[in-house]
């Protein structure tokens, strides 16, 4: 914590210029995030699923208006009819889809397979675009543009490029889709700019998780084939049942754990090479710190069966408001207004894909 | 009533410390060596109420991004009763515990009511799927999830037409059967959307009498009669969407709608047993030798009753046993259907082989009249 305080006093960026840090801050309450969650998942049931959209704006205002820079809170101003109209407008398409499936042959079957996996990249960039386009702190709009599709090709090029290298590429990957989402991000009249390749200690860290990951993944693999292998021979009683499923929520554990720290790096980098105007920002968390996150939230979700989730919300919230700082002059930043984004169409296909996630960049 | 307060005014980031006046119908907000601004009472949006954490903040709909922020409690209080005609958009949640008791407990109900006839009705729906469609889908099924060898010796198939073809005179519903015995040494059969009847090669050996075989088979021939197969695969689509749509991502909790649809399965199970006794009744066989299957089965394995039972998809083995022994039953044992040779030649029915794949691409060759 006393490296916490410190960094909050000052970040040090190229010196000698020093600039004042700003810590974001969290003030979500648990009991408030609970109600919210269990309301949503009553009157979803209640309504057939059309609550939902009202349950998922009403969330994300609560929790973007809970944090806050310099004693000025965000806001969330999203509706959920746009994310209603957003669903209604995708929704046709994937029924013809569903259609297509029972009724038209393998290929096009394979197609349609195809064409979802695409489109998952697609649908979180729009996503995200919905997402800032609606956040505002100080009354100033955020706004994200750039094509969806644009970045769906970058994002299946760069995948390609790391399944080719076994993983290697993965740091300049993921480095070269934080660039073209912050490119395209704007805060008001500021547009986000970054421009880094990895460090050498965050290519060491990709390779060095990634084959202490592999050699889990292995020993999984291989566990439970002995276990169901011997299963088949003498039948699998509930002991060795329930042995098998702890021993593949440990080894999932440690293997989202080993990754933390090169998640940790990975955003260290980033955000340290990130600029809004005369902006500048700091990743305060060390792998441990993130494979402590990770590690938890999966054992929260799971010995809840699942009830736990609004915990999990709360600790990635106080997470990112703990680690995250902000260096430059708050109070006398020149950040004029940004065009109002003339869509009032929600995200879509993230909703009707289910996805509701961000692609850890 | 007078106060200070900080205000953006929309259009920059930067913070003015504002003198701000309430009046019986507007505020009026003045920055230092700025025009006043004018907001009207009933114009103003309550974004979002003062709380420990949280100041109050207010919008205008006549200027949408400007924000007025009230940071100091007593303020606040004092100005409620000036916003009594503001709207409200914040994102707090006013509902209690006990009114949140109350909608857990009315979407209990409704999840209840919603496993209950939603799998039913999405049942029905199983006749607007056409036949060909049916038939695909069940060879697809077949032919992934089965690498069993298909049994085709000359005389046990001839066998096996010849039992098939009797059974016509028991009930003809005006279905397309294709059964077929794949080489399995336990001893079970099923049916498969689309007509297929798939009965294992150690059934065969397993039954003690022709009947008994002539009962299990008469069963799955009510499952095809009443395409319990397409049905099950509706309601089971039906009840995950159901529960996806009500319930969202939680999974767990979502799993728990297919104990409810377990249900259905023993429903169907009942009424294929019917359908067995009645085509057995026509045949003039007694339904007592499919109910001794069922008894020795149960010896050989258990049976589940109590809260077991409502875990199965098939109904415990003693109901079935005493349903099928209280159906009447002709006054003398018909003479058996097939020879001794001919039953020792079914028996033998595996001698000769063909996998899965051809076998289905052979009989969807037969129903298109194409060459395979």
């Amino acid at each position: 914590m006393s490296e916490l305080n410190t960094a909050i006093d000052e970040i040090a960026v190229p010196p000698p210029q020093k600039v004042k840090g700003n810590r974001i801050t969290y003030s979500g309450d648990t009991g408030d995030v609970y109600r919210i969650w269990a309301l949503n998942v009553f009157l979803t049931a209640i309504t057939l699923g059309i609550y939902s959209f009202w349950g998922k704006t009403r969330l994300r205002r609560y929790v973007t208006g809970c944090f806050a820079l310099a004693n000025d809170h965000f806001e969330y101003t999203g509706t959920a009819k746009e994310l209603l109209l957003g669903f209604l407008k995708v929704l046709p398409f994937f029924l013809l889809y569903i259609a297509l499936s029972v009724f038209a042959g393998e290929v096009i079957t394979g197609i349609y397979v195809i064409g979802i996996m695409f489109l998952i990249p697609v649908a979180i960039f729009m996503s995200l675009r919905y997402r800032l386009n609606r956040l505002t702190w100080r009354g100033i709009r955020g706004r994200l543009s750039g094509s969806a599709m644009s970045f769906g090709l970058l994002y299946w090029g760069r995948y390609l490029l790391n399944a080719v290298t076994l993983g290697y590429l993965i740091p300049a990957s993921d480095m070269r889709l934080f660039e073209e989402v912050t490119k395209n991000t704007q805060i008001g009249s500021l547009r986000m700019s970054f421009k880094a390749k990895p460090s050498g200690k965050l290519i060491k860290t990709n390779i060095v998780t990634g084959i202490i990951a592999a050699v889990i993944y292995l020993v999984l693999i291989g566990g439970l084939g002995f276990v169901f292998g011997a299963s088949l021979v003498a039948g699998m009683g509930l002991g060795s049942f329930v042995m098998a499923a702890i021993f593949f929520v440990v080894m999932i554990a440690l293997i989202m754990g080993v990754r933390g720290y090169y998640q940790a790096q990975l955003r260290t980098e980033q955000l340290a090479a990130l600029r809004l105007g005369d902006l500048r920002f700091r990743y305060l968390a060390k792998g441990a710190d993130v494979a402590k996150l990770r590690i938890g939230n999966m054992c929260l979700l799971l010995f809840t069966l699942g009830l736990g989730k609004p915990l999990v919300v709360q600790r990635n919230m106080r997470f990112l408001a703990q680690f995250t700082l902000v260096g430059g002059d708050l109070d006398n930043v020149e950040m004029m207004q940004a065009a109002k984004d003339a869509s009032n169409i929600g995200e879509g296909m993230d909703d009707v894909m289910g996805l509701d996630a961000d692609l850890g960049i | 009533m007078q106060f200070k307060a900080k205000f953006f005014d929309g259009t920059q980031a930067r913070a003015f410390q504002v003198d701000v006046t309430v009046y019986a119908a507007e505020v009026q907000i003045v920055a230092e060596g700025a025009p006043p601004i004018v907001w009207q009472l009933q114009d103003i949006i309550i974004l979002d109420r003062y709380n420990k954490a949280h100041p109050a903040k207010l919008s205008c709909k006549t200027s949408p991004d400007a924000r007025l922020v009230v940071n100091d409690a007593e303020l606040w209080l004092a100005l409620q009763p000036s916003l009594q005609t503001s709207s409200w958009q914040s994102s707090r949640l006013s509902a209690s515990w006990l009114s949140i008791l109350g909608y857990a407990i009315l979407a209990g109900l409704v999840i209840t009511l919603a496993m209950y006839h939603g799998p039913r009705l999405a049942g029905h729906l199983a006749v607007l799927v056409p036949e060909n469609v049916e038939r695909d889908l069940g060879r697809d099924l077949l032919e992934n999830a089965f690498d069993s060898a298909v049994c085709i010796a000359d005389d046990g198939q001839a066998a096996f037409a010849k039992l098939w073809k009797q059974m016509d005179s028991g009930i003809e519903s005006g279905h397309h059967y294709i059964p077929m015995v794949i080489k399995e040494s336990d001893a079970n059969a099923f049916a498969v959307p689309g007509g297929y009847i798939v009965v294992f090669s150690g059934l065969l050996t397993d039954v003690q009498s022709q009947e008994e075989l002539l009962g299990i088979l008469a069963h799955e021939r009510g499952h095809v009669a009443y395409r319990h197969g397409m049905r099950a695969m509706m309601r089971y689509l039906g009840l995950a969407t159901l529960m996806q749509v009500m319930l969202g991502n939680t999974e767990v909790i979502s799993s728990l709608g297919v104990v409810g649809a377990l249900r259905f399965g023993r429903e169907d199970e009942v009424e294929a047993d019917a359908f067995a006794i009645e085509t057995l009744q026509n045949m003039q066989i007694n339904p007592t030798y499919f109910a001794d299957f069922f008894e020795r089965r149960m010896k050989e394995e258990g049976d589940r009753n109590g809260i077991f039972e409502y875990l199965s998809s098939h109904p415990s083995s003693d109901s079935r046993i005493k349903k099928i022994r209280t159906a009447s039953a002709p006054d003398q044992r018909r003479k058996p259907l097939l020879t001794e040779a001919e039953l020792q030649a079914l028996k033998n029915i595996c001698s000769k082989t063909r996998t899965m794949k051809n076998f289905l691409a052979m009989e969807r060759a037969k129903q298109t009249g194409d060459t395979p």
